[in-house]
């Protein structure tokens, strides 16, 4: 199966999956008993951290492997990888600002978890400004790489820390555990964003490697002519 | 000069020293060489000719292993630059920037260059090699301080410390005098008569082919000639007016 | 053996160079100097700390964080120094031609690099505690095994930045910008270990943070170390 036809199969799955978990997350799920109807930004914002951590797994794998092979397949992997966990994360970090305020008070707070998440978008938007500012596809393709590696082995650190470093102060808890009725809803939208992601990423990987050959082939023809 | 025996040097016989075949390298959208195909035998004398901007530079970094081609590959003694770490001991490179660092004086350079290469070298064989470029009154004033003409021997110096079995210069009669342009021949003889490969790149044409058994022209990223320097004349003749202009630029 | 040398010889070059030009120093004194001064302005000489609440001041009790912090950005400057200096002798390149083990060329660079840090930080602390009120003497064998390992994270991962941004031209904006979301753990982890022997250690929790950072350290290390050979190609 092609990469291409893989991605569209994604995408297809993604959307059903999409219209079931709304559709189900919005009308059938029940009332949330302290939050009401504010509760249901989750069917997004948990989802959302598993497309954050596919991108941004998917940058990683892909990075050592340009390291190892220098094959650009594997940086059109790691740019699709970045852009799109980066996506996800700040769909992430929004979804769960404006959840925090009518639940928490604030929009935003020093848990570990949302510190790791915020350095994590810091990482990846410096990844991609780094590429802005490089033209040479082949030190861009391994100096991001590097960045993406180093940065990625840095988000558990950052998350430890994080947390010891707080633990001495109140500790933000997590929001109450889910009621089963709202379970599948919210596992159809983790799997649609999980595949929503690969789809993604797949159109991305084709869209810079149409770019890279498309380059390439330009220098095929030079190098061919005269 | 010579800290080490004379290993490397001896058996020069014909065997092949560096090899690039279909050698392109782009730098972002442009392309600084288009399928290069050079293949260097013990014991040879060659230059690369061509204008600014030919490739010439490009073909020798990608040579030393210090640039990686986009296509094609290289050998340097047999093996791909980055898997013959070992080897680069017997490679000697004269970069146009020169390699040293101002603040240092003329020995400390060395002394550093000879740690880098692995040699255990005392200052008296250091001094011995900076009076072998005529430079032993300079040992201690800093480099900041040299003339080019100083920056270019002590260069060369640097470049042939631990004795390389081949040496590529780039450039190595930039920004001198017609006294440092004669040193620099009288240098490169030297070097020949010890036995040892080398590759220079220059648009300074009348040395190069007095000096050298063969040359190579690069334009425009791309080999037009590849012959004895004795017919070069005649085999690029409609090339060699405007190369002849910019030599005597 | 010959990479200890040459990473030893590394150490020595650019630390001879750094004394000859004072580059680096200079820049750094002046600069620590100000941030010291622009603290002390911003946040008030004499503005009572309410969370302190024993008749310290804000700086007084902010001092921790503001060191890492002075120490972070003043520290900077030597990293990028420390590649410049390459940059101007003709690029990384006159380094890897070099036989050998590019591990000795991270290890010199480092090494310099903490030299120079630990230079500056001996200046700084002294500096700042008496312009704070700040009585150290006694915390200072403690507060200086702290400062050595937050300084050895800093470096370790700026040395890595530094190399990889060295031959880019907005390498003054990347730097910052790649190194500062790595240096999170550092920074927690130092100034938490700062604060506890500056303000006492009442649950013994020091020891627990001084190996939270060895720790962060190490994995730094690591990851740069193996990765270090790559970030001076080009």
């Amino acid at each position: 199966m092609t990469a291409d036809k893989f991605g569209k199969i994604c995408g297809i799955a993604a959307l059903v999956l999409l219209a079931v978990g709304l559709a189900t997350g919005m009308l059938v799920a029940p009332r949330e008993r302290i939050m009401g109807d504010v509760y249901r930004i989750m069917f997004v914002h948990f989802p959302s951290w598993v497309g954050t951590a596919a991108g941004y797994l998917t940058a990683f794998v892909a990075s050592i492997a340009y390291i190892k092979t220098r094959d650009f397949k594997w940086d059109y992997w790691g740019q699709a990888g970045a852009e799109v966990g980066l996506l996800f994360n700040v769909t992430g970090l929004i979804t769960g600002a404006l959840w925090g305020r009518p639940t928490w008070g604030v929009y935003w707070t020093w848990d570990p978890r949302l510190t790791t998440t915020a350095i994590m978008a810091i990482t990846f938007a410096g990844y991609l400004v780094l590429r802005a500012f490089m033209e040479d596809p082949e030190s861009r393709a391994r100096a991001a790489s590097l960045v993406a590696i180093v940065g990625f082995v840095n988000v558990p650190i950052v998350y430890f820390s994080v947390r010891w470093w707080r633990t001495l102060h109140q500790v933000q808890s997590s929001p109450e555990t889910v009621d089963p009725q709202m379970v599948w809803p919210l596992r159809a939208m983790m799997l649609a964003f999980l595949l929503l992601g690969v789809f993604m990423m797949t159109r991305r990987v084709m869209l810079a490697r149409l770019r890279g050959e498309e380059e390439m082939e330009m220098v095929r023809l030079e190098v061919a002519r005269d | 000069m010579n800290h080490r025996a004379q290993a490397a040097g001896s058996d020069t016989g014909r065997r092949v020293v560096v090899e690039a075949r279909e050698v392109s390298k782009r730098y972002a959208r442009n392309w600084a060489l288009k399928a290069v195909d050079l293949r260097v035998e013990g014991g040879e004398l060659v230059s690369l000719l061509g204008p600014n901007g030919s490739g010439k530079s490009t073909l020798l970094r990608v040579l030393t292993g210090v640039t990686r081609p986009t296509y094609g590959s290289v050998e340097l003694f047999g093996a791909p630059p980055k898997t013959s770490n070992g080897k680069r001991q017997h490679l000697g490179v004269l970069p146009p920037q020169s390699y040293l660092y101002g603040e240092l004086t003329a020995l400390e350079n060395l002394n550093f260059a000879a740690v880098m290469y692995g040699l255990k070298s005392h200052d008296d064989e250091l001094v011995e090699a900076l009076a072998h470029v005529g430079l032993e009154q300079a040992a201690d004033r800093q480099v900041r301080t040299f003339s080019s003409g100083m920056r270019k021997r002590l260069a060369l110096a640097r470049a042939t410390l631990h004795d390389p079995e081949l040496v590529l210069l780039d450039e190595p009669y930039g920004a001198l005098d017609v006294e440092g342009i004669g040193w620099v021949d009288a240098f490169v003889g030297e070097l020949r008569e010890a036995g040892k490969t080398l590759v220079i790149a220059t648009h300074e044409i009348g040395r190069a082919l007095a000096l050298c058994d063969r040359a190579v022209s690069l334009r425009g990223g791309r080999v037009v000639y590849d012959g004895p320097t004795s017919s070069y004349e005649g085999a690029v003749s409609g090339a060699t007016d405007s190369v002849r202009m910019e030599a005597k630029r | 053996m010959g990479d200890a040398r040459r990473a030893l010889a590394l150490v020595r070059k650019d630390l001879l160079t750094e004394r000859r030009s004072k580059a680096a120093f200079n820049a750094m004194a002046f600069f620590a100097a100000m941030v010291l001064f622009i603290f002390s302005f911003a946040l008030g000489p004499d503005a009572p700390g309410m969370a302190a609440g024993s008749g310290q001041t804000l700086l007084q009790y902010l001092w921790p964080g503001l060191l890492w912090v002075a120490i972070f950005f003043t520290g900077i400057l030597a990293l990028s120094r420390s590649f410049q200096v390459e940059m101007e002798s003709g690029g990384m390149e006159a380094l890897r031609l070099y036989p050998g083990d590019k591990k000795a060329i991270y290890a010199g660079k480092l090494a310099a690099n903490l030299i120079i840090l630990g230079a500056m930080e001996l200046i700084l602390i002294p500096v700042s505690a008496i312009l704070y009120n700040i009585d150290l003497i006694d915390k200072l064998p403690a507060l200086l095994g702290v400062v050595a390992l937050g300084s050895l994270g800093f470096a370790a991962v700026g040395t890595f930045y530094a190399a990889l941004t060295a031959n880019l031209r907005a390498r003054d904006v990347m730097l910052p910008v790649l190194l500062f979301p790595v240096l999170v753990p550092v920074i927690v982890a130092a100034v938490k270990a700062t604060t506890l022997v500056v303000r006492g250690d009442l649950m013994g929790e020091l020891w627990t943070w001084i190996r939270i950072l060895g720790l962060i350290d190490l994995v730094l290390l690591t990851v740069c170390t193996l990765t270090f050979e790559f970030a001076i190609e080009e």
